[in-house]
């Protein structure tokens, strides 16, 4: 893997002031990367066709692929390259957590995330639109692939606010109502809260044919409990405080939060979904190349 | 007797050292000093942690409790472990009261001299038994607890309270016992134990707070003091006493027998004349259980004389002997001593002796013949190298006489004296003199009556008042199983004559307070008394000495006796002149504690000065003094001297009764029900202080603390290594 450039370290990004010229910096270097990298842009560029499976649309059949060769292919092309991609963000109060070593808040990186990704797609001419949540849908920016799109974008980012518990279950769960056409589903999330609801909600999804990627969003500290010192945790999301010697609960908190994780995860792959556990302190570009590439890998 | 109570079995070396005990409170106050510290964190994954939280707690509270009692149970032994902690022993749970209660402690110590007795190797160990019972004692005495009390009594043959009225502090109980010397005597159990329970009885009405009392001797259990325990005396004393306290004994020293004392040093010639060799004989005992070979040395004046090496048997006795001729007159000491052992005190023994040019006699007599057979007793052959030179002179020629040339004057049958002789007899019996008066048909008793005892002028020449003349007879004689001194040479002699001598006549006599009786009539009247008077002697017979007293008043005429024709006469002479002219050596000799009447020797002077054989000045008695002197406290050679006198300085001889030589022990399970013997756990000196060296239980508390501290390492290891 290449080594990301130093400015696009989230200890870099977090002295940038504002998050438009973040994404900028995320989106330049990762294209920048491009040039040394033989992957080859958003992965939703995938081939032509696509080998037909039993529920496919019919009307999508290419008949002279299935003359010249007699297999059923679908004509995908056109269809996809008229994508639309809905970011998910997750706004609620456990977002805002900075462990003591990291450079950005979980809700800071993941609007990083989100802005660059925002970018990525309207670059390629497709729509993108942006829903924030936290026990409800916050704020939601419908697909759009114009110019100024990434400014509203960016704009509903920057305004958003980590508060209130979280309930992203639930909230997929009606986005898989309301979206109604097909769209990619980029969730960007720490996903704390309900794993049974979480991985309902993104069954939903998929069962509504959204294409869902899931970048779960985690601080370090949180990942490896790095705390030696008797502490007080203040409870973010309504739980009570507790005062513990983190050295004696580091074993059991590390078990529980692995259980939680390989829940997701699996969860996850029954699904086909994306998924990729995102640490605050990976460089951002590292994220997306890893993050796209694995994607594209698994279309193919 | 109260409850008893677990703690008491406990005391510490170190009590203020528990202070440190205050450290257990460090964990706790890290504890909350790190609650105080902690960091704060605002944390999302709280569900994670909570959980975590729930399935942990139950075992990170308990670990956490064990670690904070590991860490404060080794703080706390700590504390112990620098106090030096000591346990009395369980047997002390018996009768030890409890902690509230406050006590009284006498604390008894021996001071026979038998305690001189050297502890271990002989070479090696300078300590006596008396010292390891001063140290153990004062280490008893430290550690008294606040509002208890001690007192101190010597175990001695005059038990003295040191400590009467009770000391609350230790270290003023430890100063006294520091300044406890050894007697120079035996010690009489008895006397000691009523002392004991006087203080008890004191301390108990003049402090009432202090409810518990108990008596702990501190003694090498001789046998020669304790022997006496098994008498009803002691037993009901003992009993008296263990109502009153707890009564134990804290056995000094090992058994050992290993000791040989000089019992004896004396010679048959006590005033052998110069250039007249005399014998001197030590006896040596021997109390050890084997054969022991000893040497025995002879000093004179402090110069080795003669050795001389004894083979003695087992719990026997042999006697060294030598003789020595004195070249000059006056006064010499004769010192024995035999090789170093255990128990050096009794090692030597002293003799002093006056050696005369020659023992001259003057006998004065009331009629021309009345002195014959006396004089003839004396020097038989008239010779001038007799032992006795005798003058004798008519009644009137008294006066005329230089007195101070004579050892002896013998008054013989003198019907009156004048008022200025007995001032110069006075002066001449003050001064060392002897003086023997035999009565006879001539003497006016009126006269001797008024002039030889008269109060007023503070001279008393005769032991006796003269009272009516006793007639009819023979009266016989009784030697009263010669117990005294003058008749030493007639013990064992009964055949020489003394107790068939006849006697038709004599003066009833009246003793004067101090005088002797040292032979009686069979009927009781006294035949011959003594008399101490300044340093001389006063000797007063009954009947006549001379063939000439004959009752005329009778039918028919009668002699007074038949004294001057009978074989113990001249013996009898002899031994009368030694006694009155022995006044000064038998005042040379004393035996450690037999009563020391200084004034005496001073002739009449106020001022002497006596020095000790360490030449220490000792406070002098004088003849103002009543009584007028005490008793000799030490061995060795005393000085007398009298600075406003032309009089030498007097040597005294002062030696041990070596009774207490006998180092045989009575077992601590000879020792009646009321004591609480040593064999049942007791150690009065760790019951209540500590041994100079670290106890075992301060290693035993070290060793505690060394595991702890090992226990919460490999704790805090393992509980370190299951978080990571």
């Amino acid at each position: 893997m290449e080594t990301s450039p130093k400015s696009l370290d989230p200890r870099t990004l977090a002295k940038l002031g504002g998050l438009q010229l973040r994404a900028r910096r995320i989106v330049e270097g990762y294209v920048a990367g491009l040039h040394r990298s033989p992957h080859h842009g958003f992965s939703i560029e995938f081939a032509e066709h696509r080998e037909y499976s039993p529920g496919d649309d019919l009307r999508y059949l290419d008949w002279k692929v299935f003359a010249r060769t007699d297999k059923f292919y679908l004509k995908q092309f056109e269809d996809e390259t008229n994508l639309v991609c809905h970011v998910v963000f997750d706004a609620s109060e456990s977002m805002s957590f900075q462990g003591p070593q990291a450079a950005l808040s979980k809700l800071d990186y993941a609007k990083c995330l989100a802005a660059s990704l925002s970018w990525l797609v309207l670059k390629q001419q497709d729509a993108v639109g942006l829903i924030t949540y936290d026990q409800r849908v916050r704020a939601e920016l419908p697909a759009g692939n114009t110019a100024t799109h990434l400014h509203e974008v960016i704009r509903v980012l920057d305004e958003c606010v980590a508060q209130a518990q979280t309930a992203t279950g639930v909230v997929l769960r009606q986005l898989a109502q309301r979206l109604r056409k097909r769209s990619v589903v980029v969730v960007l999330s720490d996903l704390l809260g309900d794993t049974t609801a979480l991985l309902t909600g993104l069954r939903a999804l998929h069962r509504r044919q959204h294409d869902v990627l899931v970048l779960q969003v985690m601080d370090r500290a949180e990942l490896s409990f790095p705390f030696d010192r008797p502490t007080r945790f203040e409870g973010l999301e309504q739980f009570r405080d507790v005062v513990a010697d983190p050295r004696r609960l580091r074993t059991a908190y590390l078990a529980e939060m692995e259980r939680h994780l390989a829940t997701v995860h699996r969860g996850c792959r029954e699904c086909e979904i994306d998924y990729r556990l995102v640490a605050t302190d990976e460089p951002l570009d590292r994220v997306l190349t890893s993050f796209l590439s694995q994607r594209r890998t698994r279309v193919r | 007797m109260t409850p008893p109570s677990i703690f008491s079995a406990w005391s510490f070396a170190n009590i203020g050292m528990l202070a440190w005990g205050l450290a257990v409170g460090i964990p706790i106050a890290i504890h909350f000093w790190n609650r105080r510290t902690q960091q704060t964190v605002r944390w999302a994954a709280m569900d994670f942690l909570l959980t975590a939280i729930d399935k942990q707690s139950r075992s990170i509270r308990l670990e956490q409790w064990v670690l904070l009692a590991l860490r404060m149970s080794i703080l706390a032994l700590l504390a112990v472990a620098l106090a030096d902690p000591l346990m009395t022993g369980l047997s002390m749970l018996q009768f030890v009261p409890d902690a509230k209660q406050r006590q009284h402690t006498v604390i008894v110590i021996d001071t026979s001299y038998s305690m001189a007795t050297q502890s271990g190797d002989p070479i090696s160990n300078n300590q006596t038994f008396f010292d390891l019972a001063k140290s153990q004692a004062s280490d008893m005495a430290r550690q008294n607890r606040q509002g208890d009390g001690i007192t101190l009594i010597t175990l001695a043959t005059s038990p003295h309270a040191v400590i009467g009225s009770v000391a609350f502090e230790g270290e003023d109980v430890v100063r006294e016992i520091e300044a406890l010397t050894i007697s120079n005597q035996g010690a009489d159990l008895a006397a000691t134990i009523t002392e004991v329970e006087r203080v008890i009885d004191v301390t108990a009405r003049r402090h009432p707070s202090l409810e518990h009392c108990r008596v702990i001797f501190f003694t090498d259990l001789g046998r020669t003091t304790w022997g006496e325990i098994q008498t009803q005396n002691v037993q009901r004393l003992i009993a008296a006493l263990a109502a009153k306290a707890d009564v134990m004994v804290h056995e000094i020293g090992e058994p050992t027998r290993d000791n040989g004392a000089i019992a004896r040093l004396s010679t048959a010639t006590p005033l052998a004349p110069v250039h007249r060799p005399a014998t001197y004989e030590a006896e040596v005992h021997n109390h050890s259980l084997s054969e022991q070979r000893r040497r025995v040395e002879f000093l004179v004046d402090g110069t080795a004389a003669a050795q001389q090496h004894l083979t003695i048997p087992a719990e026997g006795t042999a006697i060294a002997s030598f003789s020595h001729r004195f070249d000059t007159p006056g006064q010499h000491v004769i010192e024995a001593r035999i090789d170093r052992d255990r128990l050096l005190l009794d090692n030597h023994r002293w003799l002093s002796v006056t050696t005369p040019t020659s023992i001259r006699v003057l006998c004065v007599a009331g009629r021309p013949a009345a002195a014959r057979f006396i004089a003839l007793a004396l020097n038989p052959q008239a010779t001038g190298s007799a032992d006795f030179q005798t003058d004798v002179v008519a009644e009137d020629a008294l006066l005329d006489s230089e007195l101070p040339g004579y050892d002896c004057i013998i008054l013989a049958n003198l019907s009156r004296l004048s008022q200025e002789e007995v001032q110069r007899l006075g002066d001449f019996v003050r001064a060392g003199g002897g003086l023997i008066t035999v009565l006879g048909d001539q003497v006016q008793a009126d006269n001797y009556n008024d002039q030889l005892t008269n109060a007023a002028s503070g001279t008393t020449l005769i032991p006796a008042t003269l009272a009516e003349l006793v007639r009819g007879g023979p009266h016989r004689l009784d030697a009263l199983q010669y117990q005294h001194s003058l008749l030493t040479e007639f013990r064992g002699h009964e055949q020489s004559g003394l107790l068939t001598l006849p006697v038709w006549r004599y003066f009833k006599l009246r003793l004067l307070p101090g005088s002797e009786t040292a032979l009686a009539f069979a009927n009781g009247d006294a035949a011959l008394v003594t008399r101490d008077v300044g340093r001389g002697r006063c000797v007063l017979l009954a009947t006549a000495a001379d063939a000439d007293s004959i009752d005329l008043s009778s039918d028919p005429q009668v002699p007074w006796s038949a004294l001057v024709s009978w074989p113990s006469f001249p013996p009898l002479v002899h031994e009368m002149v030694k006694f009155a002219i022995g006044g000064r050596a038998a005042r040379q000799n004393f035996l450690v504690g037999e009563p020391w009447d200084v004034a005496k020797l001073g002739n009449g002077s106020e001022q002497m000065i006596v020095r000790d054989p360490l030449g220490h000045e000792e406070p002098t008695p004088t003849v103002n003094t009543s009584p007028p002197g005490g008793s000799v406290r030490r061995s060795g050679v005393y000085r007398i001297e009298q600075p406003g006198t032309d009089l030498p300085a007097q040597r005294i001889a002062v030696n041990l009764d070596t009774h207490e030589s006998n180092l045989d022990r009575l077992a601590a399970d000879g020792l009646p029900s009321q004591f609480i013997p040593e064999g049942d756990g007791l150690d009065a000196s760790r019951g209540l202080g500590s041994d100079a060296q670290p106890s075992p239980l301060f290693r035993v508390v070290l060793a505690i603390v060394f595991l702890l501290v090992l226990t919460e390492s490999t704790f805090t290891w393992w509980l370190g290594a299951r978080s990571v």
